[in-house]
């Protein structure tokens, strides 16, 4: 019988206009892994925040080989033995993994590898960050935890930008650790990898506890039945049929690339070695690969800027089939930093809604009070239901999803031929990105060419008609149809399988 | 006026009375002048008549220079180089004046306001086109430029332009006196200062209510957004800073042409700086700018004619302005909460409507 | 042959010497920068440590009082910032910049009444042997004790940035704050730590100027000397070894300066003044070409954002 190491009794917490956690009860027993399931929104983060002691309970207590605690801070949670992986991470970039490890421990920098432990020994000590793998980093995070003394291991989505080789090793090593004797509790959307690894599991929908189950009493369909009152939203990666519909009908060419070199350059992305890629109008394109496979170099060229070809073929269509000298004036841009690269904090909703028709703010219009530039912006905040509706307010005040409707009501009005949106859903909830999503397909029905760029193989799949995927600077796949799933798209970012023959056609003509 | 105005305004006299304050208080712990008061200070510069010229003749040099500073500063760079700018702006009216000898007045005086826009916008164009085109800092560069000028016009001044007819002392000859800008009145005070304000309201409202002006704050905002929407980030970094550069250069014409008539080491009282410092008071607030530079330009001057009379240390300027903007940047926070509050119930109300 | 290298031994050691007050303010900002803040009061820093010095002396005779009030001086400065910034959460570029200007003009009014009286300041130590040794003799073994000192902070620096816990929590704090806050590090108290003391060095380093190079004060003896020392920071990138070759290259302009009139170059003095500040210029663009990493703390560059 496995020893209970922690447990949460009876949590309760509040925000105001929203009941976070109630009367949450977990037991955490030694050696297993425990899997704590629930939609967003169903109060896992909030938990895991206590478990880590950024935040207290509003009632409740949490219980350390069976004595109450309550932690003031995340170093009291860490000194008790809990620690915590946070889905952000929590390492410092541009230090090494030897001293990100002496930070979590009482121990001095040393340049030598036994600082550096049993699970990262792979990793290498010297390295800095900022330069490792998701999985790497993970591993790193988990090392932290491990030499700061935890005996309950917390790991917030785990694998979210992991490809699914990559979690099943890094669910291997969980076990490893457990078998040592941790309670390790896993919080995750991918049920199929939590169905495989966890021992038990705690589903939580609207912040209460409505299943406890083990193993063997459990199973994807009944879990899916527990998180939902219907089957929609739970996993991602689940796309409406009539989306995959649309796919198939023709579609005229917007842009050929062929055999494109790029020079090799001193920075960590590869140059990109003869790139096939075709753009359609009128259909949504995921490209993926992980950083350093030459996306960063081709994204560029999508905009038009050639500057570092060195060889190969870019070849614009026009609309109507005919070869275009230029690439098109009216490129539409979502970077993945909204507030930073896409909006101007200070400025108000009307100015960054602005910010591609700044013919409405020359000084003529300064006379009549403004008033095109307030219509212009009335307009688009109705048709994307911006809330608040005061246009004068900050942007730097609204909350995200507001914010990336904001940018996406600048971006999809300005854009007519092409429309490069990165992560566009990261980050917010249900409501909006299905609204995100939906904007996106209409834009793309109009004609226009939607690219997305991501991280997260759900949101890539969930949004695309194909994907291309990218490797070391070259194109190595193409997934259409039914290999349109996280599983293939993973296997084939690791390289470890994918359809091979599925390259682009080399229609491209030109003479150099 | 509405209230929300009102609020930084009341914070910034309250900073003002505090700094007098500050200053009084420094001056009697070093055992000096307990008995000069923030009447006197204020008194001299706005309470007669020959206060408030001399103040308002130095607000030409103070507010031009808080232009020159305020301008790059909404494209989020720093041009510390206002003092350096000056200089080399009275170095290049000194070198028209020389080129236009022998030709009519006007032409004499346009060269001079050509050659001090030109060698303050060269100044300017240093860290500018270091800053834009190699993105290397600007406040660092502009800084050192101005030790760097100074030096330079301590150079021309002891040695090529030395007036020999000077008996020693290092300046270069006086200009002549058809070039003399006239003064207005009995006072030293030249029509320059109906330009400078003139000049002043034109950019403001050129930043606030243009396209151009627009840009330029996106720029100086988020200059990776302005990327995006293909605003032209570097020439606006450029540009803005190479029109500071020019706009010093200006205050640098006029303590040439109208003030001094001839080239000194004590050109500038420190001008730029006071200039700088007067910009940063006013960030994100514009329409401060002139009121600002005026209240900064009387201090100068009450100070410096407080010296002459009472002995009066001259660096007690320096610690007042300095002291003020401390005191008002430590109050932003504080003054932004308010504002802030007032737009919200200003929304409130009109969303009930 | 002999007095060639004499002369050349000379030059070496006014350089050291005319490098040293820089040396000292340079490895306290790198200190300063390293935990994530920028301090431009430097220059008010080190005049204000220069007057209280400069004062000191004249009333006690002690060098080692003068030093002491240099450094405390500094300091005052350096808590001034560290609290407007830390805790009153002000922008570090609008801070310091105020603190240069009351720095100098403080330093003016105080030191009004003693402009120019001559200090009897501190002189050099002469190491038996060691000190007629040809070139290196003059230059670093006929030194006084505060040069030992700067070279012996730099080191210290050094050790404790790279070797000690602290200096991980320090760089910690100065590369990713919000983090290192979640690790538990104490980055506010280590913040206002460091900018004191870099200040206070900066104040030291003041000292040295009056007591040993100019033997008197003037107002604004530091001719910007503090504003060099920022520049040179990004030289030593961030590595306070790095900054006893960086100042001592900025001390070897200053020699120059001071020895091209003896050397029979016919150029004006005041041309030579602009050297140290076009030198900095220099090596600011430098910096920037022949580093593919700056070194710079992560924090820093986010303040640019």
């Amino acid at each position: 019988m496995r020893r209970v190491i922690a447990a949460l009794r009876e949590i309760t917490k509040a925000y105001p206009g929203i009941v976070a956690c109630r009367k949450v009860s977990v037991e955490l027993l030694a050696g297993e892994i425990h899997a704590l399931v629930g939609e967003n929104g169903a109060g896992k983060t909030t938990l895991v925040k206590i478990l880590g002691g950024l935040l207290r309970p509003d009632t409740g207590w949490m219980e350390l080989d069976g004595r109450a605690v309550h932690f003031r801070n995340p170093s009291a949670a860490k000194r008790a033995g809990v620690g915590v992986v946070h889905q952000a991470g929590s390492l410092i970039e541009t230090m090494t993994v030897a001293e990100n490890l002496a930070l979590g421990t009482s121990g001095r920098p040393r340049s030598d590898g036994d600082r550096v432990g049993l699970w990262t020994s792979a990793v290498g000590g010297e390295r800095l960050v900022r330069e490792l793998s998701p999985r790497e980093r993970r591993l790193v995070e988990i090392e932290k935890c491990l030499q700061g003394g935890a005996r309950v291991l917390v790991l917030d989505e785990p694998t979210a930008t992991l490809a699914p080789q990559e979690s099943e090793a890094l669910f291997q090593t969980l076990r490893a650790i457990a078998d040592t004797g941790c309670a390790i509790v896993v919080v995750s959307h991918k049920l199929p990898e939590v169905l495989t690894h966890a021992d038990r599991f705690t589903v939580l929908r609207k912040g209460q506890v409505v299943a406890r189950l083990a193993r063997n009493q459990v199973s994807g369909e009944r879990l899916v039945q527990l998180l939902t009152s219907g089957p929609e939203g739970v996993d991602v990666s689940m796309r409406p049929t009539e989306d995959r519909a649309s796919a198939a009908t023709a579609k005229t060419p917007l842009l050929r690339i062929s055999a494109l070199c790029t020079a090799s350059n001193r920075s960590t992305e590869a140059p990109l070695q003869g790139v096939d890629l075709v753009l359609d109008r009128g259909e949504v394109v995921s490209l993926a690969g992980r950083p350093g496979s030459g996306l960063a170099t081709l994204l560029p060229i999508l905009y038009g800027d050639c500057s570092a070809v060195a060889a190969g073929c870019v070849k614009w269509f026009d609309a109507s089939g005919k070869d275009s000298k230029d690439p098109p004036r009216a490129i539409g841009v979502i970077p993945a930093d909204r507030l930073r690269a896409g909006l101007v904090g200070e400025f108000n909703i009307a100015e960054n809604l602005a910010l591609r028709r700044r013919d409405l703010l020359g000084w003529r219009h300064a006379l009549s009070r403004r008033k095109a530039l307030h219509a212009f912006a009335a307009q688009l905040m109705r048709r994307f239901g911006i809330e608040p509706p005061d246009q004068r307010m900050k942007v730097s005040a609204l909350s995200g999803g507001n914010l990336q409707k904001v940018l996406l009501a600048r971006e999809l009005d300005y854009a007519q031929e092409l429309l490069v949106a990165v992560s566009p859903t990261a980050g917010l909830d249900a409501a909006t990105t299905a609204v995100v999503r939906q904007a996106l397909r209409k834009k793309a029905a109009g004609g226009t060419c939607v690219v997305v760029l991501s991280d997260d193989l759900d949101e890539l799949v969930s949004l695309a008609d194909r994907i291309v995927v990218f490797s070391r600077g070259r194109v190595i796949t193409e997934l259409t149809g039914d290999q349109l799933t996280a599983e293939s798209l993973g296997l084939a970012l690791a390289e470890v399988s994918f359809p091979t023959g599925v390259c682009q056609e080399q229609r491209c003509q030109c003479a150099d | 006026m509405s209230v929300r105005r009102l609020i930084p305004i009341l914070w910034f006299t309250l900073a003002l009375a505090l700094a007098l304050g500050g200053v009084s208080l420094v001056l009697s712990l070093l055992g000096r002048r307990p008995d000069v008061t923030i009447g006197a200070i204020l008194g001299g510069a706005f309470g007669s008549e020959f206060g408030l010229t001399e103040t308002l003749l130095r607000l030409v040099p103070i507010l031009l220079c808080a232009l020159a500073a305020a301008i790059p500063a909404e494209s989020g760079q720093f041009n510390i180089g206002g003092e350096g700018q000056l200089h080399l702006g009275a170095i290049g009216a000194v070198a028209g004046a020389m080129l236009g000898s022998g030709h009519p007045p006007a032409i004499a005086l346009s060269l001079m306001v050509a050659g001090a826009i030109i060698a303050g916008a060269a100044w300017g164009a240093i860290p500018a086109g270091l800053r834009a085109g190699l993105g290397i800092n600007e406040a660092l560069i502009s800084l050192f430029l101005n030790y760097v000028a100074i030096h330079f016009l301590q150079y021309l001044v002891h040695g090529p332009w030395k007036d020999p007819a000077s008996l020693g002392w290092p300046m270069s000859p006086t200009l002549p006196e058809i070039l003399w800008l006239k003064p207005l009145g009995s006072s030293r005070l030249h029509a320059g200062v109906f330009v400078v304000v003139g000049l002043a309201i034109g950019l403001i409202w050129l930043i606030q209510l243009t396209r151009l002006g627009f840009e330029l704050r996106a720029v100086g905002r988020s200059p990776r957004t302005s990327t995006t929407v293909h605003i032209p980030v570097r020439s606006y970094l450029f540009g803005s800073m190479v029109l500071g550069g020019a706009l010093a250069g200006v205050a640098g014409f006029y303590e040439i042409a109208a003030v001094q008539h001839r080239l000194r080491p004590e050109i500038s009282p420190g001008f730029g700086y006071s200039g700088f410092l007067v910009a940063w008071m006013c960030r994100g607030r514009l329409w401060l700018l002139l009121p600002f530079s005026l209240l900064v330009a009387g201090l100068v001057s009450s100070t410096e004619n407080l010296q002459i009379t009472t002995g009066l240390p001259s660096a007690t300027a320096e610690i007042a302005q300095g002291l003020l903007l401390l005191l008002i940047l430590l109050g932003t926070p504080v003054v932004s909460r308010l504002e802030r509050r007032q737009a919200i119930r200003r929304a409130l109300e009109a969303a009930s409507e | 042959m002999s007095e060639n290298l004499m002369v050349a031994g000379l030059i070496v050691g006014s350089a050291i010497r005319a490098g040293t007050p820089v040396l000292f303010a340079t490895v306290g900002e790198v200190l300063t920068q390293r935990a994530g803040v920028i301090n431009l009061g430097l220059e008010g820093a080190m005049l204000m440590g220069a007057v209280a010095a400069a004062w000191t002396h004249l009333m006690t005779g002690s060098v080692l009082l003068a030093v002491l009030a240099g450094a405390g001086a500094g300091l005052l400065v350096g808590v001034v910032h560290a609290a407007s910034v830390v805790l009153a959460g002000l922008n570090m570029l609008a801070s310091g910049i105020c603190l240069f200007f009351i720095g100098r003009g403080l330093s003016g009014f105080w030191g009004q009444p003693i402009v120019g009286r001559p200090l009897e300041g501190l002189h050099a130590l002469r190491w038996p042997l060691l000190a007629d040794l040809p070139v290196l003799g003059e230059a670093l073994f006929a030194q006084d004790l505060l040069v030992y000192l700067a070279g012996a902070t730099a080191l210290a620096g050094w050790w404790l940035l790279f070797r000690t816990r602290v200096g991980l929590l320090l760089r910690a704090a100065g590369e990713d704050a919000a983090v290192a806050q979640a690790e538990g590090v104490p980055v506010r108290a280590l913040r206002v730590a460091s900018v004191a003391v870099g200040a206070g060095l900066a104040g030291i380093g003041g000292a040295h100027l009056v007591l040993v190079f100019s033997r008197t004060w003037i107002e604004g003896v530091t001719a910007g000397r503090g504003w060099i020392a920022i520049g040179l920071v990004v030289l030593a990138r961030w590595n306070p070894l790095y900054a006893v070759p960086a100042a001592f290259l900025f001390g070897g302009v200053m020699a120059l300066q001071l020895n091209a009139q003896v050397a029979g170059l016919a150029v004006s003095p005041y041309l030579l003044s602009m050297l140290p500040y076009l030198f900095t210029i220099l090596t600011l663009i430098g910096a920037r070409w022949w580093a593919s990493s700056s070194g710079m703390p992560a924090e820093l560059a986010r303040i640019e954002d």
